[in-house]
């Protein structure tokens, strides 16, 4: 067998798809020829990109981050289903509060003895009128 | 064997990057007629078996060996041709 065709069998005798005769000879080959030792460690680890790429490196603690976000999850659905039904509760509380203060603000408003009370702090300002300074003043004298 | 493949020393001073590698195959893979490359990546990425890689590709099970027999072929003159040519 030629130099050649041993070098054109070493990807299946990397798979290691050679039958038994002929994986003797290509083994008995690569002790004697280093070009073809060469080329083996070449076609080697060329295929082994395959499997590299096949399992794609993770973080160290990535099983260890997912556990515990896995036992996170139930408390965390826990707290937003609490949460759900709070909410609107809470938002119709306070629009109930808003609009039953508003129709108590606005019945206050309508209320005539606000008026009668300015109007009674005018008349005593008024007083003034009926009694200038001028006259006091003299009456202090 | 394990002494023939652990034997490094005999290569020359390569210090081929992994994405050189990468790369080199990759270009390889491409050259590859269509369904020799389905039936190839099918088989070494997917980790499929021959019978359902035939399935797949609606062909007989002699094909799919045939396609993958040829597609390493392939691939070997190519990474040889590299190798001679000192590519990377």
């Amino acid at each position: 067998m030629k130099h050649d065709n041993f070098q054109h069998d070493l990807i299946f005798y990397i798979d290691n798809e050679l039958s038994n005769e002929k994986k003797t000879a290509v083994e008995k080959h690569l002790e004697e020829c280093a070009d073809c030792r060469a080329f083996l460690a070449f076609l080697r680890d060329g295929i082994q990109i395959i499997e590299k790429e096949k399992k794609p490196q993770v973080s160290h603690f990535f099983y260890t981050r997912l556990s515990a976000r896995l036992e996170e999850k139930p408390s965390f659905q826990v707290q937003s289903q609490w949460l759900r039904l709070a909410q609107p509760a809470l938002f119709s509380l306070l629009l109930f509060i808003g609009i039953y203060g508003g129709l108590k603000i606005g019945s206050n408003a309508s209320l005539p003895n606000v008026s009668a009370t300015a109007t009674g702090g005018i008349q005593m300002l008024n007083d003034f009128e009926t009694e200038p300074i001028e006259s006091f003043l003299l009456d202090e004298l | 064997m394990s002494e023939i493949s652990e034997n490094h020393s005999d290569q020359p001073d390569r210090n081929i990057t992994d994405q050189q590698q990468a790369d080199m195959l990759h270009h390889a893979i491409d050259q590859l007629p269509p369904k020799q490359r389905t039936a190839f990546t099918l088989n070494k990425y997917e980790e499929l078996p021959y019978q359902q890689i035939a399935e797949i590709m609606e062909i007989s099970l002699a094909s799919v060996e045939s396609l993958i027999h040829r597609a390493k072929k392939s691939l070997q003159e190519q990474l040889l041709d590299c190798y001679k040519k000192k590519c990377i």
